[in-house]
């Protein structure tokens, strides 16, 4: 039986060799129409900042985020003529999710496990600025089966429907909505969990 | 038609889940970042794009990253003045495009109107064999550099541009006086990684295949996730 994970590693596999076999075919790249150009800047305009957002909360810090999600519009790019007007938001957020996957899960995932308490403290002993928040909602999806973190990410965070979900992700509109629920009961009780510590801080 | 169940900031969250996924939900990249990505893609964006990235922030720094050969570009993201600045040779064929965005105060496009004359004086040439050692620059420091004045930004755009233009029409020699002459006035420029990516494929142009291998391993050391790294390899393998 073929894991998420082996599903993944043979899409990343599949978009890597794309990528190399344009990249190595040495053969000159036709200059794009003007439409194509004037359809990438659209695209980065409407999704740059959803593809990003998408890879932070997988973990990689601002400039790895960055990267990859240029990396994605670089595949993109390549790729213009077989993307569907309707779906570009889940091919370029599908795209990033094989590219950060082919990173490492080791530069993926978060490191914040050191810093967690001295993060809850912060944000008792302060009002929760913005930042602050940004980092225990990091945290707390931090503690979630990254398999789920992945579905409540795009669900909760970047309004991704179901069935986008399950197309970019391969998997069945049930597993979907089964990895959801369990992925909102796990983010919901590390929230509680940092809530009840912000409590304690604060009464210290 | 779909069965979704609603989004947890609409119906059920605490107040802290709330508050916390309403956090997530509005990061966005940088300025900086933003100018970035889109300079190393060769297309430009409206200033409204990168003052959406961070609303607070008065000067937008251009820390760009582009391509080797097709895709060489370099970028300029003025402060609140940038209607077009990034140009990408991948992309030269077609027409400047049409600013994006027009928010911002009317501005000329910048780089067609920077590129220095075809005329303008240049460096000895033999200088630029020295400047092919590459300074040990860290990519990210733990405390970013002062941005540069937009003026600089402007002349570093400008100085690229033309030296991608001078590749192009395979004047290789013009286009390593004009690195030259970049690496010179910007020891800690920001574009560091297009200017050396342009450099390999000058080199190469020119002849001098060790040089430009040497330089090609170095770069692949340094950015070895540059979106341009396979393209670089290319230069080691020939």
């Amino acid at each position: 039986m073929k894991t998420p994970d082996m599903t993944r590693l043979a899409l990343v596999k599949s978009a890597d060799a794309a990528e190399r076999d344009s990249a190595r075919s040495g053969r000159a790249v036709p200059p794009p129409a003007p439409a194509d150009r004037s359809r990438l800047e659209r695209m980065f305009t409407a999704h740059h900042a959803l593809v990003w957002r998408t890879l932070r909360r997988r973990g990689l810090d601002p400039d790895a985020a960055a990267d990859v999600t240029q990396q994605t519009f670089l595949v993109a790019a390549e790729r213009l003529p077989d993307i569907n007007h309707d779906s570009e938001r889940a091919f370029l957020v599908g795209t990033a999710l094989r590219v950060a996957f082919s990173w490492g899960r080791k530069t993926v995932r978060w490191q914040l496990d050191d810093d967690m308490d001295r993060r809850v403290a912060a944000a008792a002993r302060n009002p929760l600025d913005e930042q602050t928040a940004i980092q225990l909602c990091d945290l707390a999806l931090s503690k979630v089966d990254p398999e789920l973190a992945e579905i409540f990410v795009l669900f909760e965070l970047e309004d991704l429907t179901s069935p986008e979900i399950a197309a970019l992700l391969e998997i069945p509109l049930g597993t979907v909505a089964s990895r959801l629920r369990r992925a909102r009961e796990q983010f919901r009780m590390v929230v509680s969990r940092i809530e009840l510590a912000m409590r304690r801080e604060g009464n210290a | 038609m779909t069965s979704d169940p609603k989004r947890l900031t609409v119906v059920g969250a605490t107040d802290l889940e709330r508050t916390l996924l309403q956090a997530a939900r509005g990061e966005r990249p940088s300025p900086e970042l933003t100018a970035r990505m889109a300079a190393g893609l060769g297309i430009s964006v409206g200033a409204a794009v990168t003052a959406a990235a961070a609303p607070a922030a008065a000067a937008p720094v251009v820390a760009a990253k582009s391509a080797l050969g097709g895709w060489v570009a370099a970028g300029m993201f003025a402060a609140a003045a940038v209607t077009a600045g990034v140009v990408g040779s991948r992309w030269s064929a077609a027409p400047a495009p049409a600013a994006v965005h027009t928010k911002a105060p009317a501005a000329p496009a910048i780089v067609p109107s920077l590129a220095p004359p075809a005329d303008t004086p240049v460096a000895a040439p033999e200088a630029t064999a020295r400047e092919t050692r590459i300074e040990k620059v860290r990519r990210r420091p733990a405390v970013a550099p002062a941005p540069a004045p937009a003026a600089d930004l402007r002349d570093q755009i400008a100085l690229l541009d033309a030296a991608r233009t001078a590749v192009k029409a395979g004047s290789s020699e013009r286009a390593l006086v004009l690195l030259h002459r970049y690496d010179a006035s910007y020891p800690g420029g920001a574009f560091r990684p297009e200017a050396l990516a342009l450099r390999i494929e000058a080199l190469s142009q020119d002849g001098r295949r060790a040089e430009a291998q040497a330089l090609a391993r170095e770069f692949l050391t340094r950015y070895p996730h540059s979106p341009v790294a396979d393209r670089v390899a290319r230069v080691v393998q020939k």
